[in-house]
């Protein structure tokens, strides 16, 4: 994946990296932090497995999607093996952009009566 | 801290086979993400033994094996000319006509390595374990 400027370069993203992103967007996590949220999000629809979750970290590593970080939680909790991830800006962007065309299919979706009205999703 | 998993050998005879699995990635990878792999996988494997459950656990196996599967396709696929270099050192990140890919050189060396133990484990069998029962 090459680096973008423009957010719409990237889309459409797939679920795993939307899902990581969104994920990502509350604050620094590791991997299995990122795997629990997922499946908090997903309501357990969206299951990642360690290959998947760091085959995605890999190629988002790459286009530039999210950062390591520095951070480290409380001695007492952490674990050193682990390594921390944070959403860089390009990833921001480009996961505001993809809720926005998700919203945007889910809108026309709702306007021919496949979602009722009143559906959370 | 995370509270010690009340099933400690089970959970490191999973992860001692998950590090053997992940000798299936590409080596960029493994380098790359190898530990944490083993971290999460083995953070994972304490909170599905703890949970209890066989279904689960039979869950989770499948799980893993399609994640495992899946995750090799996309990394072969997706590998490009970074992964091939020549045993030489003659060549770094660029196409090297005639040279080892290194991905298919973990690959043969793994199953070498299973074939050698495997050889071992079969004369082990034929001449300690076999003669007991024969005798």
């Amino acid at each position: 994946m090459a680096r973008s400027k423009d957010p719409d370069e990237l889309l459409p993203l797939t679920p795993s990296v939307f899902h990581i992103l969104v994920a990502l967007s509350q604050g620094e996590r590791h991997g299995y932090g990122i795997m629990r949220q997922v499946a908090e999000d997903t309501g357990g629809a969206l299951q990642l497995g360690p290959g998947t979750l760091y085959g995605c970290l890999q190629r988002m590593l790459a286009a530039g999607l999210v950062q390591e970080s520095d951070w480290r939680p409380d001695p007492q909790l952490d674990d050193e093996r682990r390594r921390y991830y944070r959403i860089s800006q390009v990833g921001a962007r480009v996961v505001r952009a993809e809720a926005k065309r998700l919203a945007m299919a889910v809108a026309a979706a709702r306007a021919r009566r496949l979602l009722p009205k009143d559906s959370g999703g | 801290m995370r509270m010690r998993s009340r099933h400690p050998r089970l959970a490191a005879a999973a992860c001692r086979v998950y590090g053997l699995i992940i000798w299936l990635y590409p080596s960029a990878f493994r380098r790359a993400f190898g530990r944490e792999l083993t971290v999460t996988f083995r953070t994972r494997v304490e909170d599905v033994l703890d949970a209890g459950g066989i279904r689960d656990g039979l869950a989770f196996v499948a799980h893993i094996a399609f994640d495992t599967l899946s995750t090799y396709g996309t990394l072969m696929t997706s590998r490009d000319a970074q992964d091939a270099g020549s045993l030489l050192g003659l060549s770094e990140g660029e196409v090297a006509h005639g040279c080892l890919d290194r991905a298919t050189l973990d690959m043969q060396l793994m199953f070498a390595s299973a074939g050698v133990a495997l050889a071992f484990a079969g004369w082990f069998a034929f001449l300690v374990i076999l003669p007991q029962y024969v005798g």
